[in-house]
């Protein structure tokens, strides 16, 4: 009885799959209507023009991908390749962070001081002087000068470096004129000029009348409005 | 007409290369020489004239646009690539028609399941083109209710009579995807036959 049905299941497995054999045949074209259809005079011109449609598409869509990591920042380094070579990532960090330790003490150098609360004209006297360079005239290049004689502290540095090599002595620059926050200069230049003994007396400082027809060497600073902003006595 | 002539006797790598070259009537050569292969794989999977157009015109862009791909003197023939475009747009047709269920099929009439029993007692049909005709329509019924894979494997297999080998190359799959796809595939067709018998 177990031969039996086992024999019974077979054969019904067997029918099964010749059944399904035939279905799947069946299912298919047959050659006649294959070769009506592959034999359709317009079939190569539609392959043609789905072939030009399909490639502007790629070429639309392949914008649309590139605009669109533009816009969506996180795929920028992917674009880059940057999540394939996490290396470079690491490299470009390191070099990075080594330039802002470089950088930073010396950006953080040419901060300008404190802003003074006035003005004290003082006379000039040589005794507080301090070596002052012979350079005809210095560019100050400086975006954040003194607000009251228009140099930056790179640039006093930069005239009492060259100063010292030249071996002038000056006094201080003295400012010329009331500044405010309005009139403050952004950059000038410092000119040596020769001026009258009698000028002295302008500036506060006590001189000797006899001599009022001699002329002194001194530097002034002359912003880019032209108006002369601070002047220091130099002595050769 | 010489040289047409030698234009048939190139052989379709050559053909690939006047394509690269620029000449378009070298593609046109190789649709001429493979639109019935093309036609006939996509003819196994879909009966509509329409879809089967369709297919054609699908897979020999997609192959044209694919062509800088083609490796054929160290990979393979230009018949056994173009066949697997053609495998892989029809599956990705009935995945397509299967996520959007286009294909629910309405129960078999008492003439199909008649008919069904009549074959599997394996009577002999009086009338052969009526019984061709019902036999398609049934046929269509029962395999769309297989996966898309499962039909693909069973198409290739059965029909096609590829070897396993030869199918899991033509389809990128493993061996033994191959094999268990065939497997559940044929379990589903006759699932699907024993509900209406």
């Amino acid at each position: 009885m177990k031969k039996f049905n086992r024999r019974h299941r077979r054969g019904a497995s067997e029918d099964l799959e010749r059944l399904s054999r035939e279905a799947l045949n069946a299912a298919a074209l047959n050659e006649a209507e294959i070769d009506e259809i592959a034999g359709a005079s317009d079939l190569y011109e539609r392959i043609q023009k789905r072939i030009v449609a399909k490639r502007t598409a790629q070429r639309v869509a392949r914008a649309d991908r590139w605009g669109a990591a533009w816009l969506d920042s996180s795929l920028l380094p992917e674009l880059l390749g940057l999540r394939r070579q996490p290396r470079l990532v690491f490299a470009v960090a390191f070099v990075m962070l080594l330039l802002f330790v470089i950088v930073m003490p010396r950006w953080l150098r040419t901060t300008p001081d404190a802003p003074q609360k006035a003005v004290i004209l003082a006379p000039p006297s040589l005794t507080q002087t301090s070596v002052i360079g012979a350079g005809r005239t210095d560019q100050i290049v400086d975006a954040k000068p003194d607000k009251q004689t228009g140099l930056s502290g790179r640039s006093k540095r930069a005239v009492r470096r060259r100063a010292q090599a030249t071996g002038e002595i000056a006094t201080d620059f003295i400012p010329l004129t009331w500044v405010t926050e309005a009139t403050a200069m952004d950059s000038g230049q410092v000119v040596r000029v020769k001026v009258p003994r009698a000028m002295l007396l302008s500036i506060g400082a006590a001189t000797n009348t006899a001599g009022a027809g001699e002329f002194l060497l001194a530097d002034v600073v002359v912003s880019d409005d032209g108006l002369v902003r601070a002047i220091r006595l130099v002595n050769r | 007409m010489t040289g047409g002539k030698q234009a048939d006797e190139k052989s379709d790598n050559e053909l690939v290369a006047a394509v690269y070259a620029g000449d378009q009537s070298a593609f046109a050569l190789l649709f001429e020489r493979h639109k019935r292969l093309v036609t006939r794989l996509a003819g196994r999977f879909f009966q509509r004239w329409e879809d089967v157009e369709e297919i054609i015109q699908e897979s020999f862009a997609e192959a044209y646009l694919a062509l800088e791909t083609f490796r054929g003197e160290y990979e393979r023939s230009f018949v056994a690539w173009l066949s697997r475009i053609t495998i892989n747009v029809c599956y990705q047709e009935l995945r397509r028609r299967g996520r959007r269920s286009e294909s629910v099929m309405s129960d078999l009439s008492d003439a199909e399941a008649d008919y069904l029993t009549e074959r599997l007692r394996d009577e002999r049909a009086e009338n052969a083109v009526e019984r061709r005709s019902i036999s398609r329509d049934l046929a269509v019924k029962l395999l769309s209710r297989l996966a898309p894979e499962d039909r693909l494997a069973l198409m290739l297999l059965n029909v096609e009579e590829l070897t396993v080998a030869e199918t899991a190359a033509l389809t990128g799959w493993s061996v033994s995807k191959v094999k268990m796809r065939t497997h559940r595939a044929r379990a589903a067709l006759q699932k699907v036959f024993k509900r209406f018998l």
